[in-house]
């Protein structure tokens, strides 16, 4: 889509949904801590939204950099080193997986099941790193819980953002303001 | 296919389609799938059974091969290793607690008497833990 758009609206794009990405972070860092969700590394997933719609409206390097965006905001908001190691891992599995699946299979799929899709990549990537952290292959016990709260709240998040992208003149072509 | 560049609403709404796809189903359902499929991928090989008597180590060794191991203490164990589970095949202690434990295959035996403990130490059991923040 937005074949015929200049840098500049690219650039404002991927501007806006950094902020948005910062946004939600910071959102979902609250919740996390307001409901302490208690599956550990476990989250909603909100900022993934802005990372989907920049890999659907600016394309790879739009989503890679609103992820790398979302990844520095939760590192300044936790000031957690854990925490980057753990979203970087999630981050660069989603975003990748996303782009291959949206780039090759994207007509078969709808923004559902590739932020579904991405938000199960984003928990194995965490898994992974947990397992090098603990030295212990224990933590595979996990995958399955992970895989499946990852794909119903990645969907959810996804489903959520085709609405709004349905609904919100904002995002509808040319004529937008973006 | 019209050769029209604009972009409009219409075929937004086309790119973004219904918002629920059949594939969409299949491909997470796919990925559930896998995450289970690979629980049994876990190597299981890893485990290691581990006998000590008065604490100090006798034998260790790993939980797949086929091994007999006689410890001398104040008592006699016989202790047999294979097909992935451990049991303590005969003893001279009093009341043979060891032996009614049977084949284990996670867990641990003690024989008390003797101070002979056998344990299988699941891979990577004992390494650092850490708590995800």
């Amino acid at each position: 889509m937005w074949r015929n758009e200049g840098t500049t609206r690219k650039l404002a794009r991927i501007a806006l949904l950094s902020a948005v990405a910062i946004v939600l972070s910071i959102m979902e860092n609250a919740l996390t801590d307001l409901v302490g969700f208690a599956l550990p590394g476990c989250k909603i997933g909100l900022a993934n939204s802005a990372v989907l719609l920049a890999l659907y409206t600016v394309g790879l390097w739009g989503g890679a950099f609103v992820g790398l965006v979302k990844i520095l905001t939760s590192f300044f908001a936790t000031g957690s080193v854990t925490v980057l190691w753990f979203s970087l891992a999630g981050t660069v599995l989603s975003v990748c997986g996303m782009w291959l699946l949206l780039a090759f299979a994207g007509r078969w799929f709808s923004a559902t099941g590739i932020s579904g899709a991405g938000a199960v990549l984003s928990n194995w990537g965490q898994l992974a790193v947990m397992c090098l952290l603990g030295e212990s292959g224990l933590y595979l016990y996990y995958l399955p819980l992970l895989t499946v709260f990852g794909a119903l709240l990645g969907s959810l998040v996804g489903f959520v953002t085709g609405l709004i992208v349905q609904r919100v003149p904002l995002f509808h072509g040319k004529k937008s303001e973006l | 296919m019209s050769g029209n560049p604009e972009v409009g609403p219409s075929k937004q709404k086309k790119i973004w389609g219904k918002l629920i796809k059949p594939a969409d189903l299949l491909l997470v359902l796919f990925l559930v799938a896998v995450s289970v499929a690979a629980l049994f991928l876990i190597p299981r090989g890893g485990d290691v059974v581990e006998v000590t008597l008065g604490g100090k180590t006798v034998w260790k060794g790993s939980l797949t091969e086929e091994k007999t191991i006689f410890v001398e203490g104040k008592y006699h164990n016989t202790v047999c290793v294979g097909e992935g589970s451990v049991w303590v095949e005969d003893s001279d202690c009093p009341g043979e607690d060891c032996v009614h434990m049977g084949k284990i295959s996670g867990g641990q035996i003690a024989c008390a008497p003797n101070g002979m403990l056998v344990r299988i130490l699941t891979e990577g059991e004992g390494g650092a833990d850490i708590v995800a923040e």
